[in-house]
């Protein structure tokens, strides 16, 4: 069953049925994160380009599209939240006159997530919503901090609050961080796990739980980021977080990553988006990228959006982020950025020159 | 928009000497891989082949019983001289 998904996974991939747009409102963010990798260089997105995305998701709407999933990324999106509300409700209607799905969502930080703009956006089919917490306050205060390092637990907290009061069909991801040194904070009967299982996510499946060591993703504190010795050991702790959402009674069907057989990347799917042919990333500036990790390697810049939709993409750029799909290489598909980038893939096709 | 229809089905594939998908796992030998990667396989379609149009449209459309589907008019995919595309 589980290679059933897989090859559906991989169809989907490449459909020309479903299209998938990452878009980054912004890319400022109103938290410094202590292990962040963006540089937050790039303000909002100017109207030429939200009128590029309009054009691109109407023309292609128009040719029959079935499924449009659109993802509002950053820095953290609702610092544009006036990009956001256009873009949500104007793509929103786009697909429900052309009979095109749309299925929204974003990944936010949590703390400018209020319940008029929760409304907002449900009425505009963006019902997903990522949202990170780095365990419990003390130690979340500790890393996930506004401009003047002021701890963001209490917010976020609220905001999860406000979306488990809402009435709306929501799928909220709930992404807990973990390294070495927290991970004794999540365990047990009076571990942080339990308790997000007993506020969140037990009894009501709008909610999932994802785990996700932190890494050296390339910010300028990444010597102080603990991290895990080896994928296995990372992979050993995955384990016991599951082992333990599953005894606080969350049902198996509210993991978002796979159990022990799957090779998961950045990503925490076996097929990344940015491995996929019909998934982009539109930068704030109208670059278009694949992956949400990279954004100052040049080689995630693989095209450009104009303002008349024509997406512009240099083959040359775009082609080896698509290598696993051809090669079915297990680390180029959930991750091309290990395998291309930075090179840790044992397929040479999919090695940087 | 050229649509010619290529010439894999899963029938041509279930006939191949490719091992059958419900046998691979996830994590697989590079000689045991999953669905596009078979048809790749198959075919001789290669990374090349996806290019995308000014339109976001992949060249060649894979659907879902295997069938590939040529998209784009004027592409330069290789596998243009085997399906008139």
């Amino acid at each position: 069953m589980r290679f059933d998904a897989m090859s559906s996974e991989i169809a989907g991939a490449v459909t020309n049925d479903h299209l998938h747009l990452i878009v980054n409102p912004t890319e400022r963010c109103n938290l410094r994160c202590a292990y962040c990798y963006e540089t937050f260089a790039l303000g909002k997105m100017p109207e030429t380009i939200v009128s590029g995305v309009f054009n691109l998701v109407k023309r292609r709407a128009e040719k029959g599209l079935k499924t449009f999933r659109l993802e509002f990324f950053g820095g953290e999106p609702l610092v544009a939240w006036d990009v956001v509300e256009t873009l949500a409700h104007g793509l929103s209607d786009i697909c429900r006159a052309k009979g095109t799905e749309m299925l929204g969502g974003m990944t936010t930080n949590g703390v400018l997530l209020t319940r008029s703009r929760l409304d907002r956006l449900a009425a505009a089919d963006v019902r997903s919503f990522q949202v990170t917490l780095d365990g419990p306050k003390a130690v979340h205060d500790r890393r996930r901090v506004g401009r003047q390092s002021e701890g963001s637990f209490e917010a976020v907290w609220k905001t999860l609050e406000m979306l488990k009061a809402a009435p709306h069909s929501l799928d909220v991801l709930i992404r807990l961080h973990f390294d070495p040194t927290s991970l004794e904070h999540c365990l047990g009967d009076a571990g942080f796990i339990r308790r997000v299982s007993a506020s969140f996510v037990k009894d009501d499946e709008r909610f999932r739980l994802h785990f996700h060591a932190l890494g050296r993703w390339g910010g300028p504190h990444d010597d102080e980021t603990p991290v895990f010795g080896s994928p296995v050991d990372e992979r050993a702790a995955v384990e016991k977080l599951i082992d333990e959402a599953l005894a606080a009674g969350c049902s198996p069907t509210q993991f978002a990553q796979y159990r022990r057989d799957a090779a998961l990347g950045e990503s925490g799917h076996a097929i990344c988006y940015a491995a996929r042919a019909n998934a982009f990333v539109i930068r704030s500036d109208g670059r278009v990228a694949k992956c949400t990790v990279a954004f100052e390697d040049e080689r995630n810049t693989v095209g450009r959006l104009s303002e008349n939709g024509d997406l512009v993409i240099d083959q040359s750029r775009h082609l080896p982020w698509l290598h696993g799909l051809i090669s079915g290489d297990p680390l180029a598909l959930s991750c091309p950025a290990l395998a291309y980038l930075w090179s840790k893939s044992d397929d040479p096709s999919t090695q940087a020159a | 928009m050229n649509k010619n229809k290529y010439l894999l089905s899963a029938a041509a594939l279930a006939a191949s000497t490719i091992p059958a998908i419900a046998s691979v796992p996830t994590t697989t030998s590079p000689a045991e891989r999953p669905a596009l990667p078979i048809v790749a396989r198959a075919t001789g379609l290669t990374a090349a082949d996806l290019i995308v149009g000014l339109d976001g449209t992949v060249a060649f459309d894979v659907q879902a019983q295997g069938t590939l589907v040529c998209q784009a008019a004027n592409t330069s995919c290789s596998q243009a001289t085997n399906n008139g595309c």
